[in-house]
């Protein structure tokens, strides 16, 4: 379980943060993307032969794979053009269309962090992760429809908030993510078979 | 989590509706081509004073989209198509010699989905264009991707005169805004004759000047002898302000010069007050409905 948020964790860092050399991306978002599934992968298989359903990691693999593709192919095409196809009436939602699929996925995460928590009777961190999808979708959505109207309108003032609403909202996501990671860590599932929480976490609440 | 569940669907409902009326917007909004605004500019250059090609500097405005990366490279005036003229969007001095590290901005001032841009040009008149009045209507412009407008540009007109008259002397003048005053003292007996302008017809429902106090229209006839002085009143932006030609985006530069016959029998022209209307500070509302008035979207 560690595993699979310190994934989650970094691909939502590197897809949120770009790390450059001069104007080469050391590591294109598509690629952030990839170890987001893979983090995902990692949290179905440690569920897999429990009772707790994985339906929402599911959910949130199938929106991370479209990500996957039409981040990989924005990044082809800014190669073949030199990044002038953005500027293409056709590509002036395409940012606002990946927060879109990136608010889905990130959703489906927290809901199946949250029906892992519930389902193990973690009932403060149950509440505390509905709490944190929460703020964090009631930040992120007012960030997008900020950023569709300052795309739309090409107005600087609605762009920065709009950013600034993104950032801290992916900020908190992030910190949340940090948490549950440190919270499997110190509460490691030795065995995957979940069927009495008491016998595998006592004394963890 | 069922209250999250619908934050979700709301929001990305929400999202999505805005996108898909984005995009219809996008779609609606875009302009084909560069669209000129009507430039009205009347440049008057006396040949007398100094040697060698004349030199003017003019600019041309153009609306296009925000995201329109393409820039004027070449402008040709099918009317006159031996005149040569240097065109660049980065300015004329200095920005044919810039050197940046990265891509060089597009230039222009973004409004919404449209991008105000401006043409600097350097026109060069050789001794052969002295004799004549240029007028330019029509412009061929070249953009950087390879494509070319034809479009109408308004009436750029250069006139050419040996040097001014020295019948008449400034004696100075002031001015605040569009209003201006300025005197002139007659060193011989005349008679006036006109005020006259090529973009007259553009300009005289909204230039408001007086000679001595009578319209600018109604002075024919009118004798100033020598030694008197005469004054000058102009409000060049006249009783309709900045938006007196809101049905069409204008650039205005004139300069009304006054028509007169002197002691000696021959017909002299004097320039009595220059105007200029910078193109206004249109807002994205206002452009796009400039754009629909012309039939542009």
């Amino acid at each position: 379980m560690e595993r699979g948020y310190k994934k989650i964790f970094w691909a939502l860092f590197f897809v949120t943060f770009h790390l450059n050399i001069g104007s080469l991306q050391l590591l294109p978002p598509f690629m952030g993307w990839l170890i987001l599934l893979s983090g995902l992968q990692e949290l179905t298989s440690a569920l897999q032969n429990s009772s707790i359903s994985t339906a929402s990691f599911e959910r949130g693999r199938t929106s991370g794979r479209i990500l996957v593709g039409l981040t990989l192919l924005g990044t082809l095409g800014s190669l073949g053009t030199g990044g002038d196809w953005m500027e293409a009436p056709v590509m002036t939602f395409y940012p606002i269309i990946i927060i879109g699929l990136e608010i889905i996925t990130f959703f489906y995460i927290l809901e199946g962090t949250h029906e892992i928590f519930s389902a193990l009777g973690f009932n403060e961190r149950k509440e505390e992760s509905e709490g944190k999808l929460r703020t964090y979708l009631l930040m992120v959505i007012p960030s997008g429809v900020l950023l569709t109207f300052a795309l739309f309108f090409n107005h600087s003032f609605s762009m920065v908030i709009g950013v600034l609403l993104g950032l801290i909202a992916v900020i908190y996501l992030l910190v949340f993510i940090h948490q549950v990671k440190k919270f499997w860590m110190e509460n490691p599932l030795e065995n995957p078979v979940l069927e009495k929480r008491e016998t595998l976490f006592s004394g963890t609440e | 989590m069922e209250t999250n569940g619908k934050i979700l669907k709301a929001g990305i409902i929400l999202i999505a509706v805005l996108v898909v009326l984005g995009y219809l917007g996008v779609y609606l909004l875009t302009i084909k081509e560069p669209v000129f605004i009507k430039h009205y500019i009347e440049e008057q250059i006396y040949t007398g004073y100094q040697q060698g090609p004349r030199q003017v500097d003019l600019q041309l405005y153009y609306i296009t989209n925000a995201g329109d990366n393409r820039v004027v490279s070449r402008v040709d005036f099918p009317e006159y198509p031996e005149i040569q003229v240097p065109a660049s969007e980065y300015g004329m001095h200095g920005g044919f010699m810039t050197y940046t590290s990265g891509p060089q901005q597009t230039p222009g001032s973004v409004k919404g989905r449209y991008s105000m841009r401006t043409v600097y040009l350097g026109f060069s008149f050789e001794e052969d264009y002295y004799e004549e009045t240029i007028e330019i209507t029509k412009a061929v412009i070249h953009l950087s991707d390879g494509s070319v407008v034809e479009t109408e540009i308004g009436s750029v007109t250069f006139h050419f005169d040996e040097e001014r008259s020295e019948v008449l002397e400034s004696r100075g003048g002031s001015g605040s805004g569009a209003l201006e005053t300025r005197e002139f003292s007659v060193k011989e007996d005349i008679e006036l004759i006109e005020v006259f302008s090529p973009i007259l017809p553009v300009i005289q429902d909204s230039l408001e000047m007086k000679i001595n106090g009578r319209d600018f229209k109604d002075i024919e006839g009118m004798n100033i002898e020598a030694g008197e002085t005469f004054l000058v009143e102009a409000n060049t932006q006249g009783s309709r302000g900045s938006q007196a030609f809101g049905e069409e985006l204008r650039y205005l530069k004139f300069q009304p010069k006054l028509r007169f016959i002197s002691e000696k029998g021959t017909e002299e022209t004097r320039i009595l007050v220059s105007g200029w209307y910078p193109i206004p500070n249109y807002e994205f509302i206002e452009i796009f409905q400039y754009l629909r008035q012309k039939g542009a979207l």
